[in-house]
């Protein structure tokens, strides 16, 4: 069992390709990563792991990720976790509404390098 | 380049879930046209993405639990998605890598296939000279109707596929039976002083296929170059044991199976739709 504190990173996607391939960019070791593969799963682990940062699919089964945002947001012991989208969604609407909610970034999957994804992690977890 | 392995897995499955989006819409050609795009897509993807399955494996982490100021195991679980799809593509590629591996082996094996080779060209037995001026003879032997035809009553079948026809006929004379298939065989027998006759049949000389056959018989003088007129045809039915017909139809279900394992990618593909 580790003494310290490390830091948690949630990652919510309903792909399993994409959950694998996230999960392997992201252990390193540097910091713990839990999974989440429906809103309702996600909003839950995020009130009991107090992550440091979410990587957020929308379009999710139980409940989306405009919906997670909206129920996170309202939780004042998890409303300022910060959220990056990872969304198959690439109309302005979606991408107005998500930072509106308060997600702190927007990745559209068609055009994301995970390596600047990655170094965008990594920015908020040292921060 | 494990990021740019990774970038393409994250594009295909956007292409992915557009071409779902696509679909949803269309109709008529166009979504088959598309549906047979999504499967191209889910294999390559399924190819592509082997090695996530391989590599990682469901297991637990360990995060810190606010609620309990220390820390947990917490399960890392997957929804099993793509499991399905990848069975079809690893069951096709199976069948694919097994053909791949015979068509090089075997004759690496077992030297060239038999069938290329055409070495040894010689008549076949049935054709020796004796046999032809017998058969010749039966096929121009004149029809005599006083003379008594010969019955078939009985048809046995034997150990191993063989055949025993027996009957009755004129005493110590020539029975012919003709055994039809898709040519026909032509048996001799004599009867004897009770006129009883027995003719036996060997699946090694003549094979029949499976289903519904019939045997005839006349009676034939050699001396006189005459024969009878033809007894009541009789009928019985050859039935091959699973094993034979299973053997025998190998290439066909191997192509039936690989028409089989298609469509049953699609299927399954269609249940992740």
């Amino acid at each position: 069992m580790p003494k310290t504190e490390k830091k948690v990173m949630l990652i919510v996607e309903d792909d399993e390709v994409l959950l694998r391939a996230l999960y392997l960019l992201f252990h390193k070791g540097e910091y713990t990563t839990a999974s989440a593969t429906d809103g309702d799963t996600a909003l839950k682990m995020t009130q009991r792991l107090k992550p440091n940062v979410v990587l957020l699919d929308l379009l999710l089964p139980k409940m989306n990720g405009f919906d997670y945002l909206k129920y996170m947001k309202a939780d004042a012991n998890i409303k300022d976790t910060p959220v990056i989208v990872l969304s198959n969604l690439g109309d302005k609407e979606s991408i107005d509404k998500a930072k509106v909610l308060g997600a702190i970034d927007y990745f559209i999957k068609s055009d994301t390098d995970l390596t600047t994804l990655d170094e965008k992690v990594k920015k908020i977890i040292k921060g | 380049m494990k990021n740019k392995w990774l970038n393409l897995v994250l594009l295909l499955t956007n292409r992915i879930y557009t071409n779902k989006q696509l679909i949803i819409g269309q109709t008529g050609l166009e979504a088959v046209y598309n549906i047979f795009k999504l499967i191209a897509l889910e294999t390559i993807l399924g190819v592509i993405s082997f090695p996530l399955y391989i590599s990682l494996r469901t297991a637990s982490v360990t995060a810190f639990l606010a609620e309990k100021g220390s820390y947990a195991k917490v399960d890392f679980d997957y929804n099993l998605r793509r499991v399905l799809t990848l069975t079809g593509v690893g069951l096709v590629a199976l069948v694919w890598a097994t053909k791949l591996a015979l068509i090089i082996l075997l004759p690496k094996v077992y030297g060239p296939l038999p069938l290329y080779l055409v070495t040894d060209f010689r008549p076949a037995d049935i054709l020796s000279q004796q046999l032809v001026a017998a058969e010749t003879g039966i096929q121009t032997a004149r029809i005599m109707k006083s003379m008594p035809k010969p019955e078939v009553t009985g048809v046995t079948k034997l150990k191993g596929g063989d055949y025993t026809f027996s009957g009755s006929g004129q005493p110590n004379s020539t029975v012919i039976l003709l055994l039809s298939d898709k040519q026909t065989a032509i048996y001799s027998g004599d009867t004897d002083k009770n006129g009883k006759w027995e003719i036996g049949y060997s699946q090694t000389k003549f094979k029949l296929g499976p289903g519904n056959h019939s045997v005839i018989v006349f009676g034939y003088d050699s001396k006189l170059g005459v024969r009878s007129e033809t007894g009541l045809e009789q009928f019985f039915k050859v039935q091959t044991s699973f094993m034979d017909s299973l053997v025998g139809n190998v290439d066909v279900l191997a192509n039936w199976s690989v028409v089989l394992i298609i469509l049953l990618g699609i299927f399954l593909t269609f249940l992740t739709l």
